[in-house]
């Protein structure tokens, strides 16, 4: 734990070398770092979207739920997102304006929040979802979903919790893995998922989407 | 012709608003003669005010097809009429009234059972619409929702031009600094709306400058998160925002 502990530090204050550097050459990931009103605020913000139970919300986009899920993963996904090593449109430049300092605050807000899932179908079926979760699918070279992510989906440390996620979220996320997160990731095990899901097809996807969603 | 415009809304609302009076139904009631379609002595009447005594009008199935400007339903359809007084021919939107053509049918029923319930409190809603559905049968507030939502809706075009630009950066970007979400997340890219999120795109700017104001005033507190949404925004950027969204036209935008 100590040695994660120091990774993380490590690489923070790399990382933040790293955009002072940017920063003064004028790159595009230069801009005000300073933020208003400091990490509660920053807490306020985070929850306008997803919820202030941490609980996702329906927009035109699926905003993911953040409650209960594991701190070294927020913390790696804040960190990704703003190095540019995870992209969206919408939680980048979000990123960008977080400061590392704040990380473990928010991640540990979230982390202890237990709001029950927000539902919404996947379509999918969840008895089949199920059949994945537990035992994988060998002839396409599924691993069992579990064996990362735990018996209740709950994921530790920098493996996601899924317990709870919305659906189309879950679908988003499994159909756009390369494009979104590659294998570019330093931080996590984001590489390793490629395999797994190219090898899945869209209604195992919203089967597992389907079970994993309504757990708790 | 503004003027005339806004004659005529000030005078549907004036009636709208003594619904109460209507529904004593007196004989040879003013009110009787303008809303109901037939006389109020015939009992399966179609009227927005006293509610339909059965369900008048099913809309089809399909809710997906193109949105296209409609033919006024006929006897046994939806009494748009009663909307259209105020909110403008083909339900653009008139004077403080916003446009309802194009708007998502399931944020125009929740709207209604808001205004039903009074949890949307704004000065305007609690003067007209209050007034207009407590009787409302909800079968008719699904078909009235059903036929607007297919309206095709026209931009209002009404905002500051110069305003367009910082207007479309906080919508798509929000100012992360400041702490102000994006829109676009929940909205969508061309401000078309979901399910019962709103289509903003083309709504008039007084109309989207009004609601933005309001939150942060204490009005409609029920529409989480826009009262959160809202607190940051300056007097600047609700003028931005307005404006880039009164120009925005989503349907050529998807063209």
């Amino acid at each position: 734990m100590k040695a994660i502990h120091g990774r993380y530090a490590l690489s923070s204050i790399a990382l933040a070398g790293a955009l002072m550097a940017l920063g003064s050459s004028g790159s595009a990931l230069a801009g005000p770092r300073e933020s208003s009103g400091g990490v509660q605020a920053k807490i306020e913000y985070c929850e306008t979207c997803h919820g202030d139970r941490g609980q996702g919300f329906y927009g035109y986009y699926a905003i993911p739920r953040l409650a209960g899920q594991q701190t070294g993963y927020l913390e790696n996904q804040l960190r990704d997102f703003s190095s540019g090593m995870r992209h969206t449109a919408i939680m980048s430049p979000i990123a960008r304006s977080v400061s590392p300092s704040m990380y473990g605050a928010i991640a540990a807000h979230f982390h202890a929040m237990n709001s029950a899932p927000l539902g919404g179908g996947s379509g999918g079926n969840a008895a089949l979802g199920r059949d994945i979760f537990m035992n994988g699918i060998p002839e396409s070279n599924v691993p069992a979903c579990w064996a990362c992510h735990g018996a209740d989906a709950h994921g530790s440390r920098d493996i996601p919790r899924l317990a709870g996620q919305l659906p189309s979220y879950l679908i988003n996320t499994l159909s756009n893995w390369y494009q979104q997160r590659g294998t570019k990731s330093e931080h996590g095990y984001s590489a390793l998922m490629v395999p797994t899901t190219h090898n899945l097809t869209r209604a195992q996807m919203a089967a597992v989407a389907a079970y994993v969603s309504g757990l708790h | 012709m503004k003027q005339t415009g806004l004659t005529v809304a000030s005078l549907a609302i004036s009636l709208l608003a003594a619904g109460p009076l209507h529904a004593q139904q007196a004989e040879g009631n003013y009110l009787a003669t303008l809303f109901h379609a037939t006389p109020a002595s015939v009992p399966d009447h179609n009227c927005v005010i006293c509610g339909p005594a059965t369900p008048l009008y099913s809309p089809p199935p399909d809710a997906s097809y193109p949105l296209a400007l409609l033919p006024l339903p006929g006897a046994n359809g939806p009494p748009v009429k009663n909307c259209t007084f105020c909110h403008g021919v083909s339900a653009q939107g008139l004077a403080v009234a916003p446009r309802l053509a194009g708007q998502r049918a399931a944020y125009i029923q929740k709207e209604l059972g808001a205004f039903r319930n009074h949890s949307r409190d704004n000065p305007y809603s609690a003067l007209y619409m209050w007034n207009a559905v407590p009787n409302l049968h909800p079968e008719t507030a699904r078909a009235l929702a059903d036929y607007f939502s297919r309206e095709a809706p026209q931009a209002a075009a009404d905002g500051n031009r110069a305003l367009v630009d910082q207007g479309r950066v906080l919508y798509q970007q929000g100012e992360p600094q400041a702490n102000i979400v994006t829109c676009v997340v929940c909205h969508g890219p061309d401000a078309q709306g979901v399910g019962a999120i709103p289509r903003l795109a083309g709504l008039s700017y007084s109309y989207l400058k009004r609601r933005l104001e309001q939150w942060s005033q204490g009005y409609h507190q029920t529409a989480k998160p826009m009262p959160q949404v809202t607190q940051s925004l300056s007097a600047e950027q609700i003028d931005a925002l307005a404006s880039y969204l009164s120009f925005l036209d989503d349907r050529a935008a998807s063209r």
